[in-house]
């Protein structure tokens, strides 16, 4: 299954997305962690992440970009923690792609393959009216890109208001999902 | 009349030229949504109205009365923290009580996000 989960700041969206991933695989699975470590803000938001996923299976591969689909075990389980960050990696790097919409879409193409379920948690930042400097409306026009298009690719799609998924194409796993 | 609205982006337009074969078009003064058979970037409108000292509310009157079958596509604004510049804080406002008003009187309200819509009413 291909899923993107997104969701706005503090919407339990991770927390709901790694109950996903563990009702969708009970056993070992890949935390993609994206968020490169520096900073108190960002250590401390990387502690509480790897508190909650504490126990469930997970094995952590940091990677602030694509990883190569050989650094992914065939059939593997894979959450990418998150989409925004990944793209804000790749086009606030020192040499940005020129189209960083279809490097990501390319890269997660050459993993799609090795992946028994890709769940993707993406974030929710288009509904504040307020106009940006160019560099993060190019930023968040890109990753509104990039949600329609994993959109229309994906099995499922939820959107998580308060811890609860409110499910915007297909269907939940009939199984329990753990909170 | 029907309304889609969604985030900056989020595909609402192409979304409601889907539903309904009606391609939304910018409207850049009041006359020309008047005349509109289906209506993009709404909320660019009210700002628009508010920037020439105009009444939203009385653009919105005009519209039920005179054009009660248009298609109407808007971005939604307000879910920001509420702006310190009075002119923003009313545009949100206004433009929000404007969408209530044509969500009234539609028969079809979609919200859509990453493309896909949730049908409201």
């Amino acid at each position: 299954m291909l899923a993107l989960i997104t969701g706005g700041s503090g919407s339990g969206k991770s927390a709901w997305a790694e109950g996903l991933t563990t009702a969708l695989c009970p056993g070992e699975k890949i935390y993609w962690a994206t968020m490169a470590p520096g900073g108190a803000e960002a250590d401390k938001r990387i502690a509480r992440h790897r508190s909650l996923r504490a126990g469930k299976g997970f094995s952590t591969l940091e990677r602030p970009g694509i990883p190569t689909p050989e650094e992914i075990p065939a059939g593997s389980t894979v959450l990418l923690e998150d989409l925004s960050n990944l793209l804000a990696n790749l086009l606030f790097s020192p040499e940005p792609p020129t189209d960083p919409v279809s490097a990501v879409l390319e890269g997660l193409n050459t993993l799609l393959p090795r992946c028994g379920h890709l769940i993707i948690v993406s974030n929710e930042i288009f509904s504040d009216g307020r106009s940006y400097d160019p560099d993060t409306t190019a930023f968040v026009t890109a990753l509104a890109a990039l949600n329609r298009e994993l959109a229309q690719r994906a099995d499922l799609v939820a959107e998580v208001v308060c811890g609860l998924p409110l499910v915007l194409k297909g269907a939940l796993p009939p199984c329990e999902i753990p909170s | 009349m029907m309304l889609f609205v969604g985030g900056q982006a989020q595909g609402q337009a192409e979304y409601a030229a889907a539903v309904t074969g009606h391609t939304p078009v910018p409207c850049a003064a009041p006359e020309e949504a008047l005349s509109s058979s289906a209506i993009d970037q709404f909320h660019l409108l009210c700002r628009a109205i508010l920037e020439q000292d105009g009444e939203v509310n009385a653009f919105v009157d005009r519209l039920l009365a005179e054009n009660p079958g248009v298609v109407v596509v808007s971005d939604e604004i307000g879910l920001g923290v509420v702006p310190m510049d009075p002119f923003e804080r009313r545009w949100r406002e206004e433009t929000g009580r404007a969408l209530c008003r044509l969500a009234a009187a539609s028969e079809r309200v979609e919200r859509v996000c990453c493309g896909l819509g949730v049908r409201l009413k």
